[in-house]
């Protein structure tokens, strides 16, 4: 995400929707992806971004700039997609759901390319839909998305140890579940 | 350093570059001569590290956007609808002002009847009743004059005379 200037920071918290969407079109990428490994369901995922950008909209005002304003959304995306995991799986198992439709007419490269795209998203999926909502989002937060070990604090609002324990016991738990689908 | 804390180490700050230099080293020493250690860390960096380096950046449909875009435009009018300013234009509107104008006086119509009138009314009755009161004991401020004694009383008025 390229850093967003404040002159359209201060429109969009003024009101101005074209400020506003600019904003969402430089940062729905990133939020998007960590929304969508931590639900690990394409619907809750959009259901995050779209209740978490409402928020942003609403606190953009507020926003005083003390940390960056990515680590903010991060924050608020990452808090609301825990959330909403933690809520659903009360009830029910989330799982995700990746497009199976592989063109046939492609060229043989092509669709290899795709396959393997497909095989890593799916495995990342399958990695990822082990874990507990918090450990996941470190996961997501740190391999995925790279951020610091204090960045993920901030954003988590947890400190740099519960950090480090919960990124140990994940990838512990991950390589794990890597060996059984060998 | 114990194995224990060398894989702490390593599932965490060694992997993923945030060790110092001093941690770097003690774990590179130990991994020299520790076999269990390190085939800890050629399977951490397999199944927990590779796997996630090109899981790539995924985009939104179009319709969440659509979404987000109608909340707060919805919110926007609610609240431009609810302003001081929109509140003092519909007081300005002349039916509304008529309206509120003839409503404003049924209002002050309907107290003056069923609340004021009835208490002035009572306080008429309020200070006739004690005017008679006080003609029927005769008080004189000291309770003398009184009319007591029947037999002894005086009747010299002209109707008094005539059923006399």
């Amino acid at each position: 995400m390229r850093e967003i200037p404040r002159d359209i920071l201060n429109r969009a918290a003024n009101g101005d929707i074209n400020a506003f969407e600019s904003l969402y079109r430089d940062a729905c990428g990133f939020a998007y992806s960590v929304a969508l490994r931590i639900t690990c369901n394409k619907e809750d995922a959009e259901e995050v971004i779209q209740d978490a950008f409402i928020k942003i909209y609403k606190d953009l005002k507020n926003f005083e700039f003390k940390s960056s304003f990515k680590t903010w959304v991060y924050r608020i995306v990452a808090n609301t997609a825990i959330n909403l995991t933690k809520k659903k799986l009360k009830g029910t198992q989330g799982h995700i759901e990746y497009d199976d439709g592989i063109d046939a007419r492609a060229s043989q490269e092509a669709s290899r390319v795709k396959i393997e795209e497909h095989e890593k998203k799916d495995l990342v999926s399958s990695l990822l839909s082990g874990l507990n909502p918090d450990h996941r989002a470190c996961v997501v937060l740190r391999n995925i998305q790279g951020l610091s070990y204090q960045e993920i604090a901030d954003t988590l609002n947890i400190n740099l140890n519960t950090v480090r324990t919960r990124l140990r016991r994940a990838r512990e738990a991950i390589s794990a579940r890597f060996k059984e689908k060998r | 350093m114990n194995c224990e804390r060398i894989r702490e180490l390593i599932a965490t700050d060694y992997i993923d570059g945030e060790a110092e230099q001093t941690a770097i080293s003690k774990v590179d020493e130990h991994l020299k001569g520790c076999e269990g250690c390190r085939k800890y860390k050629d399977e951490l960096l397999e199944s927990a590290i590779k796997p996630f380096e090109k899981a790539g950046v995924e985009v939104p449909s179009e319709k969440v956007w659509n979404s987000i875009e109608a909340a707060v435009e919805s919110k926007e009018q609610l609240q431009n609808s609810g302003s001081i300013i929109d509140m003092l234009h519909s007081l300005l509107r002349p039916r509304q002002a008529a309206f509120a104008f003839a409503t404003a006086a049924v209002i002050m119509i309907m107290v003056n009847i069923f609340v004021i009138s009835p208490a002035r009314k009572q306080g008429v009755l309020n200070a006739y009743l004690q005017e008679e009161m006080a003609s029927l004991y005769g008080l004189n401020g000291d309770g003398s004059g009184l009319v007591s004694d029947i037999e002894n009383a005086e009747f010299n008025t002209s109707i008094e005379m005539l059923f006399l």
